[in-house]
């Protein structure tokens, strides 16, 4: 393959991959072991891999939110004094089958690259009303800034894999490591792992 | 509330599925005289047709309006054509979405959210099937240790292979 019919190849959207994933194990509720029905927050869109590998073995409630999409959108309101009324609206609407719930474990994806810097601190307060105490979060944040993170659809391809399928565009924002957990103080990074693609995959637990 | 009951998953079928996909152009208005998914007693509500209140039926019904209120279709089947709105909490053996459905689902059978659907609200139901974008917000109640003989496997036939992704 030439190295232009490769450039348009990897500019269209791809088949799922699957990448091996350790941050999972032990974290994500596994129902031969639950006393109850547990909790999972999905802040990516409904995605058939993540559904399939949680019926193998999860008890409980998986809520989907699809709000990844609209990240970019919500950074504007977060970031326009003016749209302060429409805001408190449209985070309702948002994030609304949420509202309430405390979670055992949630996936952000890349949900924090759609938030700036300086609204992070926004993201810190609402994390901390979705997570149940000794909770987890999962997802992603960068380590190479010098490199652009392609946008990518997230899923739970099996307790210890994750299927990502390549999209348009690039992730907006990118946070380092230091940079976050200074802005996320309600939640402790526990463990880290660097992706090929310029990703630091992060599990955060609650403090 | 969580669900007590699946059916026993298979992961060779889902993977195969989930790897075909129905094209967009493929959606289009119902028309009762080519609907292929219901055989038997069918009502058809009329894209311009709008209904508040309670639903109750024993044939399966296809929607191209609007109905607001609940849905009981314990036998049957509900389809929700791609100009139909449901705003209703439904129950029922199974469900296709290919329009607008916003409420809380039982479908004892199946669930189908087509590329063309869009949903929100809870579901309970021992199989879920997802085309490839497929809109939904909303929470689904899953457990692994349900006896998989309550339901057992819907049929295979009766999937339509050509356009679903099928997740048990």
């Amino acid at each position: 393959m030439s190295a232009n019919a490769r450039t348009i190849f990897q500019s269209e959207p791809m088949e799922n991959r699957v990448i091996a994933s350790t941050l999972l194990e032990g974290v994500l509720p596994e129902g031969s072991l639950q006393t109850r029905p547990a909790k999972i927050l999905d802040f990516g869109s409904i995605n058939s891999d993540t559904i399939g590998s949680l019926r193998r073995f999860f008890w409980g409630r998986l809520t989907i939110l699809d709000a990844i999409e609209d990240g970019l959108e919500l950074a504007r309101l977060l970031s326009d004094s003016d749209s302060e009324s429409r805001l408190g609206g449209y985070l309702d609407d948002l994030f609304s089958p949420a509202i309430g719930q405390a979670y055992d474990l949630v996936f952000l994806w890349d949900f924090a690259g759609y938030i700036n810097n300086a609204n992070l601190h926004w993201l810190d307060a609402w994390l901390d009303s979705f997570v149940a105490e000794g909770g987890y979060a999962h997802g992603f944040i960068c380590h190479n800034p010098t490199r652009k993170i392609e946008r990518k659809n997230w899923g739970l391809h099996s307790k210890t894999e994750l299927t990502s399928r390549l999209t348009h565009g690039f992730v907006p924002h990118q946070h380092l490591r230091n940079q976050f957990s200074r802005h996320l103080r309600k939640f402790v990074i526990e463990k880290s792992v660097l992706l090929k693609d310029g990703r630091l995959e992060v599990l955060l637990k609650r403090r | 509330m969580f669900f007590d009951k699946k059916s026993k998953s298979d992961p060779q079928r889902s993977h195969k599925a989930a790897a075909v996909q129905k094209p967009l152009a493929e959606s289009r208005p119902l028309d009762v005289s080519v609907n292929r998914a219901i055989k038997g007693g069918q009502a058809v509500i009329g894209a311009t047709v709008k209904i508040k209140g309670e639903v109750v039926s024993d044939e399966d019904i296809a929607v191209e309006g609007l109905i607001e209120g609940s849905i009981l279709l314990k036998n049957n089947e509900l389809l929700v054509g791609s100009s139909g709105r449901v705003h209703a909490d439904v129950v029922a053996k199974s469900v296709r979405v290919d329009g607008e459905l916003h409420g809380d689902v039982e479908a004892i059978e199946r669930i189908v959210i087509t590329a063309n659907g869009s949903m929100r609200g809870n579901i309970q139901s021992p199989r879920v099937i997802l085309e490839d974008g497929a809109k939904f917000k909303g929470s689904i109640d899953m457990d692994e240790a349900a006896p998989e003989k309550t339901f057992g496997l819907v049929n295979k036939a009766s999937l339509d292979p050509e356009s679903e992704t099928v997740i048990e």
